[in-house]
């Protein structure tokens, strides 16, 4: 799949809107995530990228209506194949969320229970959302675990997790999320403590649930490279707000906002010989302590007078490619 | 740090009271606290006598601010002997590891294998009774807690990139475990010793109360309770106010340990 | 090469106990380093690079000898410190060699202020009096791109990046000869990333570094490296200067790892064939006969499974590019 989705007349598999996740007090709140918007067609992978603190995970986490404590949704949409999540009742949300959207995240160990074996773990899954009797579970547990690419997934069903590398917790993790079968699958950093080779086993397994089973994923993530390889569309965040949003191969070649140019330029490669990086200069601004207007600004290499008037809107200047940048004022919006 | 933390607060208040009441005497009691007043023997509180009196017609209050005294003294010098030795130890086999780890919490194993009190006994028994003999006896008795606690802290801390970096530097490792691993040790001693100052003032009274710890004159709440306790059902004020001290004492001192550990937990989130 | 390398390890092998049981009793023994050769010039970046187990942070740890070498030789400007006595380390060796750990979260005394950090190596050396150090302090702090003026603040007060930049300052105020960096950029955001790698450039060239680069990273290798090393469970798999690894690599466990690595790639590129090894890396404390790769070698022979294959030359090539394979990939 390349660049642009084909229009159909069906609602996008996941659609988020506005999205706005405040922390904090109500008169001087964290503004994590201001305003976000993009789509997700199914089978389909949409890369967040950005750095720490820029409010990707929150994003994630929000989508599947579990924001940390003392967030809270402020405003905005989020639609999983048209139907609208945020105002959804507990009991409602629980039954979607494993069952047609699941999460995997940075250290499978956290989310792991240490008392209980791979086995028992996915077979609960199963048990509660699709009703399937113990045997059944057991059956279909090894399947998964088959499917994420152990080559003896019944003796790994007696295992607890700390007799597993961080690579082999990653593939259970992604066996369970798997486990219903679920349209939308948020990764978190999935790869990011892993060592390479481990990391291109990961890649490779998420890039065949998209082709194989029409999963789509949302891809949270710092690093570029893992992007470039897995994404047909990236969504770049800064500071709470998405400054770019481009068909992969589009911002990779042609990217226009100055903080995607600049992190490009932070990219080590291993094709290129010994060189000089030209790093962005300055820090990401705290979230409670925001930079007035573009909030790239302050560290921009191309800033100019009009700047830190207000926060550009975010513009289309080609076919689903859009900045937020004074520089590309343009576009059809 | 200190934001709404109840315990913290109240403990202290508890025992900076009953520490105010302790210094008070120093330069002034109601009444001479040796002083009977023949005519007044087990009378209930009255103006004249806050708390009442005892069988030998003393003011109890004034003996118990003095005996709140008595309680200070043995209950630091002994969390003090305590925290020295204790950290030492615990310090040297935590840092030093190996063979001399071993050795030293062999050690501190058999010290744990008695009960306290007993061993309180055998230092009193060699040493003798009297106040600071008394401190010197609870101050043994928790060193092996102590020292288990420092040690752990020790083990756990060495093998941090900080203290590695120290060790590249060239720093010498008394340096090291004075000037980069006990500062991080220190908030859990300070609860240890809390917990430990708790435990001192009831082996204190204990002891006292068996007659083997602090000796007359000088008063202690465990020795008034001893005295006092025959004589409960016609006179209980003498026998409860010293019963009630100690309580105020132990409670004011677990409260300030659980306080204290609540504010280091704070902390450690933002770490 | 001309005089003797700054730096000479030679068969440098690291062994530690693996204890079970109540008794902690001596079970076996873990490999962690084995026979680990390597020269390394002034001025000069060694980039070592493998996965994690595969004793990486041991060989750091055995070159400032946080750990004693179980044997082998550490030549450092010309005495062997490899077995040197912790005194005589202190004394002769200790302000020469620095390092600069991954997690700069813990790698700062959580107590003590920014001055006191960077300032204790000189304390420690007896550099300058007191009162002279300061200045020294601050022109370091100004160097590595910190504010003299938050000299009192502690670490907690600062990001990951400024952490950084205050464990590089403690490393570089007693101006060492070889400063070792294990995973120094891991921990950080890209941009901030950048901001060490540049600052680490810039400083070996004012002052004449010698960096020992560790990483699992093998693009952050490729920016600041001129020469790498490879290991897998310890062992050197294969050794050449940045350019000649990076392109003709000849060991099939380089392929495999440079094939894994992710990259950007705009329009007109297209990414090499993938390798993707199958299973996971074997016990260190059990390791396969023969050549150690050759459980998950996609060209294992028989030769393979027996022969432990030696670190070699090889034969045609350039000057340093030493490979420890039966059957080197050609071209």
């Amino acid at each position: 799949m390349s660049g642009t989705p084909t229009p159909t007349p069906a609602p996008s598999l996941l659609e988020v809107r506005e999205l706005c996740t405040w922390f904090g007090p109500d008169d001087a709140p964290v503004r994590a995530v201001d305003g976000v918007s993009f789509r997700l067609e199914r089978g389909q992978t949409v890369a967040l990228v950005g750095e720490s603190g820029c409010g990707k995970s929150v994003t994630g986490l929000s989508i599947m209506q579990l924001v940390p404590a003392g967030g809270r949704i402020v405003g905005g949409e989020v639609r999983l194949g048209g139907k609208e999540l945020i105002r959804l009742d507990r009991q409602e949300m629980t039954r979607i969320r494993g069952r047609r959207m699941a999460m995997v995240f940075q250290e499978p160990m956290t989310s792991l229970n240490p008392l209980m074996t791979v086995g028992e773990q996915i077979a609960e899954m199963l048990r509660r959302h699709l009703g399937l009797t113990r045997g059944q579970a057991t059956g279909r547990s090894a399947e998964l675990l088959a499917e994420v690419g152990f080559p003896r997934p019944r003796r790994l069903l007696g295992e607890y997790p700390h007799r597993l590398s961080g690579g082999m917790r990653q593939r259970v993790m992604i066996a369970m999320a798997q486990s219903c079968d679920p349209e939308l699958l948020i990764a978190d950093e999935p790869t990011t403590a892993l060592d390479v080779t481990v990391q291109a086993q990961i890649l490779e397994l998420l890039r065949g649930l998209t082709a194989r089973a029409d999963t789509a994923i949302l891809l949270i993530t710092h690093d570029l490279a893992v992007v470039s390889e897995t994404a047909d569309h990236v969504v770049v965040m800064y500071a709470g707000l998405v400054v770019e949003s481009a068909p992969t191969r589009v911002l990779f070649s042609r990217p226009l906002h100055p903080y995607t140019q600049g992190l490009l330029a932070c990219v080590t490669s291993i094709t290129q010989a010994k060189k000089r990086l030209r790093p962005i200069r300055g820090t990401v601004p705290a979230p409670n302590a925001l930079p007035t207007g573009c909030r790239f600004a302050p560290r921009c290499p191309r800033a100019f007078a009009r700047c830190p008037s207000a926060v550009p809107p975010l513009v289309e200047v080609e076919d689903g490619h859009q900045v937020r940048c004074y520089l590309h004022p343009g576009g059809t919006r | 740090m200190m934001r709404s933390n109840p315990n913290l607060s109240i403990g202290l208040a508890i025992v900076g009271l009953l520490a105010l009441l302790a210094l008070a005497s120093l330069v002034y009691t109601p009444h001479d606290i040796n002083e009977m007043h023949r005519e007044h023997r087990l009378e209930g509180p009255s103006s004249r006598f806050w708390l009442g009196t005892d069988n030998f017609g003393r003011d109890v209050f004034s003996r118990v601010m003095h005996g709140g005294r008595t309680a200070f003294f043995v209950g630091s010098t002994a969390v003090a002997i305590g925290l020295v030795v204790g950290t030492l130890i615990g310090a040297i086999a935590g840092y030093a590891g190996a063979w001399v780890d071993e050795a030293f919490m062999r050690v501190m194993d058999g010290l744990l294998a008695f009960p306290g009190l007993i061993m309180a006994l055998m230092v009193i028994a060699i040493a003798g009774p009297g106040t600071f003999n008394t401190a010197l006896a609870i101050g043994v008795m928790s060193v092996p807690t102590i020292s288990r606690i420092a040690r752990s802290g020790f083990i756990q801390l060495k093998s941090m990139d900080f203290v590695q970096a120290a060790r590249t530097i060239g720093v010498r490792p008394v340096a090291i475990m004075v000037r980069h691993i006990l500062p991080n040790v220190v908030s859990s001693l300070v609860v240890a010793a809390s917990v430990a100052f708790a435990a001192a003032i009831l082996s204190e009274a204990g002891l006292s109360y068996l007659g083997l710890g602090v000796q007359p004159p000088t008063p202690s709440w465990g020795r008034m309770l001893r005295e006092a306790q025959g004589h409960f059902l016609r006179s209980p004020w003498s026998t409860l106010a010293p019963g009630l001290a100690i309580t105020l004492m132990v409670l004011g001192f677990y409260m300030i340990s659980n306080g204290v550990r609540d504010a280091l937990d704070v902390r450690g989130h933002h770490l | 090469m001309s005089g003797p390398a700054l730096l000479e390890v030679s068969g440098l092998t690291k062994t530690f106990p693996v204890k079970t049981g109540l008794l902690q009793r001596a079970k076996g023994e873990l490999q962690a380093v084995t026979d680990v050769s390597f020269g390394l010039d002034r001025g000069r970046t060694l980039g070592v690079v493998g996965e994690s187990g595969s004793g990486k942070s041991t060989l750091a740890k055995c070159i400032v000898r946080l750990y004693p070498p179980t044997s082998g030789r550490i030549g450092f400007r010309g005495a062997d410190i490899a077995r040197m006595g912790e005194g005589m380390l202190r004394a002769r060796v200790r302000e020469h060699i620095q390092m600069i750990f991954q997690d700069p979260y813990s790698s700062l005394n959580p107590r003590h202020t920014l001055y006191s950090i960077v300032e204790e190596p000189l304390r420690v050396h007896r550099r300058l009096p007191a009162e002279e150090r300061g200045y020294l302090v601050d022109a370091v702090l100004e160097r590595v791109g910190l504010d003299p003026v938050l000299r009192t603040r502690r670490p907690h007060e600062f990001s990951g990046g400024q952490r950084q930049r205050i464990a590089i300052a403690r490393a570089l105020v007693l101006n060492p000869d070889l400063v070792i960096a294990d995973e120094p950029v891991s921990a950080l955001d890209v941009s901030i990333q950048a901001q060490i790698l540049t600052l680490m450039q810039d400083l070996q060239e004012e002052l004449g570094l010698a960096y020992i680069f560790i990483s699992h990273d093998l693009s952050v290798v490729r920016a600041i490296a001129d020469t790498v090393i490879v290991l897998y469970l310890g062992r050197v798999m294969e050794v050449a200067p940045a350019d000649r690894l990076f392109a003709c690599y000849a060991h099939p466990y380089t392929q495999a790892l440079l094939s894994a690595v992710p990259m950007v790639r705009t329009d007109e590129e297209e990414r090499p064939p993938r390798i993707i090894l199958a299973g996971d890396q074997p016990d260190a404390a059990n390791p396969p006969a023969g050549c150690v790769f050759h459980t998950r070698c996609p060209y294992a022979r028989n030769r393979c499974r027996n022969e432990v294959p030696s670190v070699r030359q090889i034969a045609d090539q350039t000057e340093g590019h030493r490979i420890a394979c039966h059957f080197p990939l050609s071209g």
